[in-house]
């Protein structure tokens, strides 16, 4: 088993404010890796980081075997990273299928876009359905769809989801924790940041719990789920 | 009323907004995908407009010929300011209002600049030629030949632009910068490759408008300010950003122009122009056919 992505003391922020106070986490090929913490912890900063609108003031990002951190965003997107961003970031006033379409302006995914964005409807027929609409008119739930169906354009080897069910009903928030283990079989691996704690680290592999921009524990999901530490400390007690 | 239904009217109306359209749309794709207040704009088009007065007067050639010339000129233009000036504004200067604050002052300058330079070499008076201004008569309208020029490259350019932007893959990422930077680095846009497209782009629109209103009108070193506060108009009116609104937004503005100065006076075409734009500011902030837009 080879890391895919591994962070290695990485410290970053937003001007002079330090938000990353030396970070290391790995992430395995072709496995979920979750990254939970309470809000403010440094989730979307490490996310943000990797993906490289985030400059790391020190450290280092190895992904796939190279050291990226000095590279911009879109090479990043180049070598197959790519982040569904927090709060989605559709296009609101391009249709469903162009915002699609921009997923897919790399390289190395441009020439296959026809048959990717086949593969997308089939994974979310509702973006099928709604593809002449504009991407301002979808529901949340849809939207979020969207955003990760313009992630899965890019052809990615991993991607980064931040905060993929924020503010979505239930229903909605278990279908998109349902299409995770099928975009893993397909080889893609997932850096999963999220808030609610109990489903990722039933679905994650393997865990980092980050609090105040560093990783205080590390283990897979199926142990921290029933360490009394985590569940009192981000659960409460009805769910644990 | 008969002269309100009048062709002769409608082929004005439709030359100016066209040409208005024009010269409101570089300054859209400037504004749009760097937030660049770009205050030169009309000095771009007093540099397009001198160039064909020059390669004209020179050598005969035809400012319609000499287009992509002309074109070449400005986005030549336009990259030797990006790369002097404003690609350090655009990679160090932080939050956006920040870029756009200095954009203006940085513009001012370079308008301030060109309008003397072209002064200095080609002195401050007004210059003129004569091309293509026979005659036509065609559905009981006389036109001459310059001004459906202008109309024909017009409707072409705008077109293409409009096509360009929907069908190519650097259309859609010029469409999605403008949209959302963030967002446009995220699916993997090269922002930087795309500013400087834009940027260059935008230019040559520009000389082209200055190349096809020097055909019709006098030009000056100082003959520039005028269109840029009517590209500023139009892009507000437009919604900003939006590159068909603005599009839109011209041609309106063109017919307004027109029929009102017909119905009232010559004298009131500022008052005019102005108040239409303060009146649709007060009921539309964002625009005529501005959307709201998260950014």
């Amino acid at each position: 088993m080879s890391d895919i992505l591994s962070v290695h003391k990485v410290e970053s922020g937003y001007g002079e404010v330090g938000v990353l106070h030396g970070m290391d986490l790995q992430c395995r090929t072709s496995k979920v890796t979750a990254l939970v913490g309470s809000n403010g912890a440094g989730k979307s900063t490490l996310m943000r980081t990797i993906a490289g609108l985030l400059p790391n003031t020190k450290g280092s990002i190895h992904f796939d075997g190279e050291v990226i951190d000095k590279l911009p965003s879109h090479a990043r997107v180049e070598k197959g990273l790519i982040m569904v961003p927090e709060g989605r970031l559709v296009f609101s006033d391009l249709t469903v299928a162009d915002n699609l379409r921009t997923g897919s302006v790399n390289v190395r995914a441009r020439e296959h876009w026809q048959s990717t964005i086949t593969e997308v409807y089939d994974l979310f027929p509702r973006l099928y359905e709604r593809q002449r609409q504009l991407a301002g008119s979808l529901s949340g739930g849809e939207q979020q769809m969207l955003a990760l169906g313009r992630g899965l354009m890019g052809l990615p080897k991993m991607l980064l989801l931040d905060e993929p069910t924020l503010g979505l009903a239930p229903a909605i928030a278990k279908q998109i924790f349902k299409v995770m283990p099928a975009l893993v079989e397909r080889g893609i691996s997932i850096f999963l940041a999220e808030q609610d704690l109990y489903r990722t680290l039933e679905i994650a592999d393997y865990a980092f719990v980050v609090e105040n921009g560093k990783i205080i524990m590390h283990d897979t999901g199926k142990v921290l789920k029933n360490d009394p530490k985590i569940t009192n400390a981000y659960l409460g007690d009805s769910k644990s | 009323m008969d002269l309100l239904l009048s062709p002769q009217l409608l082929f004005s109306a439709l030359v100016l907004g066209s040409t208005y359209a024009l010269v409101a749309l570089g300054l859209n794709l400037v504004y749009g995908t760097m937030r660049l207040l770009n205050i030169a704009h009309g000095d771009l088009i007093m540099v397009g407009a001198y160039a064909a007065f020059w390669f004209f007067t020179l050598s005969g050639l035809s400012p319609i010929i000499g287009l992509p010339l002309i074109a070449l000129i400005c986005a030549g233009l336009g990259l030797i300011l990006y790369f002097a000036i404003f690609r350090h504004q655009l990679e160090n200067v932080h939050p956006v209002e920040r870029i756009e604050a200095n954009s203006l002052l940085l513009f001012f300058a370079v308008s301030v600049i060109v309008q003397n330079v072209v002064a200095l070499s080609f002195s401050g008076s007004p210059r003129a030629y004569r091309h293509l201004d026979e005659v036509y008569h065609l559905l009981g309208v006389s036109m001459t030949a310059n001004r459906i020029a202008a109309l024909v490259v017009a409707v072409t350019l705008l077109s293409a632009v409009v096509l360009f932007l929907n069908r190519s893959h650097y259309g859609l990422s010029i469409s999605a910068l403008i949209q959302n930077k963030t967002a446009a680095k995220i699916v993997g846009i090269n922002v930087s490759k795309i500013q400087i497209l834009s940027f260059t782009i935008g230019f040559a629109i520009a000389g082209v408008a200055g190349a096809l209103i020097s055909m019709t009108e006098q030009i000056s070193p100082f003959m520039g300010f005028p269109f840029t506060i009517v590209a500023f108009v139009v892009i507000i009116l437009g919604g900003l950003g939006n590159i068909k609104g603005g599009i839109a937004a011209g041609l309106l503005l063109g017919f307004v122009e027109i029929y009102v100065v017909v119905l009232t006076s010559a004298n009131f075409r500022s008052i005019l122009i102005y108040g239409l734009f303060v009146g649709v500011l007060l009921l539309r902030p964002q625009g005529l056919f501005g959307k709201t837009r998260a950014s």
